[in-house]
């Protein structure tokens, strides 16, 4: 599975590597995905990857393909059937209720209103899709306002759900790769899970720019990778539960967190805006290798 | 107890998803970070001295632009490919990895990882390689 592909993208709610439907739904273009392990387009943001190395990595993306279509990563041309609209296809996809709600986001009410739907549905994809939405969410809110803040109920949600071990159906799964169908399976609860500290990881980094005390929660997925060498769940559940919530919750507690919702309310009946706070770069492993 | 056939380095090949008429040419000079490397952070196009092939023909397909490649490990070796196996990657990244698979980010570490084991991917190694582009047209022919 092509890394840089629209399955590995946040903007796609309906895949993750193995784990999704056959077919993906792009919540920028408004298209069904029919070939998302082959295609990509300039807007691509990597789940795979923590808020700042996503977006280093989709800077150089982006200087190789367009950001207004969905294209081929092969040879960067659109091509009519890797994509649909077509109202059909639509209805046939909308039959799945996560797709439901993925193909309504952004078109119907508020955006965080289907995120809130996704967090109340049962599952491995609804789950997927709410993560995976909630970074381009929290993102987007960031860049419109400056407010880490816009995300802190979601934070919240991922937070409370953080040590719990979901439930993947064999039906939950696109393919098997090389590994038995148990282990497959265990490796893709893995990389949910490790989706989850990501997207709890971009709120802390959005505080850490506008120097909250939750930003002062060292990186979790540096800490759990150094602390787990291999992909035993229970032991990742364990660890979740002994050394990754202590820790954010000596920082953002229920009632910091009721706190901030108020205020994030009030200030949005009050039409508050802040302003635009770029991201900080420094700090990760070079991307681009030295001149040799 | 049944299950997947285990891969044999003696007997099996490794399969290579590439474009339709010829195999990806490595540049033996180019940054020889594994992790780096299997995270694809560079995208298409990117240099690099490695080659990844997987033990399945399916998962190959899928990284194909038109043809999949098989070689063998004794072929490879008598071009001065050097063979980095699936175990032997998955011993390396622990933590920060170990050897040229040592990398500042321990996460990024772990989700090579976790791609190497299912993809069941193998790394070729040209770093020693006088000619890459003659020698992948003598070890990989069409599957």
């Amino acid at each position: 599975m092509k890394l840089h592909s629209c399955q590995n993208c946040w903007f796609n709610g309906l895949q993750y590597g193995a784990l999704g439907l056959a077919v993906g739904y792009c919540a920028r273009h408004k298209k069904i995905l029919n070939a998302p392990d082959g295609t990509t387009c300039g807007l691509h943001l990597r789940k795979d990857l923590t808020l700042i190395r996503a977006i280093e990595v989709s800077e150089i993306h982006k200087e190789k393909y367009p950001i207004e279509i969905v294209c081929r990563i092969n040879d960067g041309l659109n091509y009519d059937s890797d994509i649909s609209d077509n109202q059909k296809d639509m209805e046939l996809l909308k039959k799945d209720s996560v797709a439901d709600t993925v193909t309504d986001y952004g078109e119907l009410g508020s955006t965080i209103e289907s995120l809130a739907q996704l967090k109340a549905m049962p599952g491995a994809r609804a789950e997927l899709a709410m993560l995976s939405l909630a970074r381009g969410y929290a993102n987007n809110c960031v860049l419109r306002d400056g407010k880490w803040t816009s995300g802190v109920h979601l934070y919240w949600w991922s937070r409370l759900r953080l040590a719990y071990i979901p439930k993947i159906e064999v039906t939950d799964l696109r393919s098997i790769g090389a590994i038995q169908l148990s282990r497959q399976i265990e490796l893709t609860l893995w990389s949910l899970v490790m989706l989850r500290l990501t997207f709890i990881e971009d709120i802390i980094t959005y505080a850490r720019q506008q120097s909250d005390p939750l930003g002062e929660v060292p990186s979790l997925t540096e800490q759990a990778a150094l602390s787990l060498d291999n992909f035993n769940l229970r032991n990742l559940s364990k660890w979740i539960k002994s050394k990754a919530i202590p820790q954010l919750d000596a920082h953002l507690s229920r009632s910091r967190y009721v706190e901030l919702a108020n205020v994030l309310h009030s200030e949005r009946e009050n039409g508050d805006a802040q302003p635009v706070i770029p991201a900080d770069l420094r700090g990760s492993a070079p991307l681009r290798p030295a001149n040799r | 107890m049944t299950g997947k056939k285990k891969w044999r380095k003696s007997k099996d090949p490794l399969f290579r998803g590439d474009a339709k008429d010829s195999v990806c040419v490595p540049n033996p000079e180019a940054d020889d970070s594994i992790v780096r490397h299997i995270m694809y952070f560079e995208g298409p196009g990117r240099e690099t001295p490695y080659l990844s092939t997987s033990e399945e023909y399916e998962l190959a397909e899928e990284f194909s632009n038109g043809s999949v490649w098989k070689t063998f490990v004794k072929v490879a070796k008598k071009e001065s490919v050097l063979h980095i196996s699936r175990t032997e990657l998955l011993s390396l990244m622990k933590g920060n990895g170990k050897g040229k698979a040592k990398w500042p980010n321990a996460f990024e570490v772990m989700q090579a990882r976790r791609y190497v084991e299912q993809w069941g991917e193998h790394l070729l190694d040209f770093r020693n390689v006088g000619d890459p582009s003659e020698v992948t047209k003598i070890i990989f022919s069409k599957s």
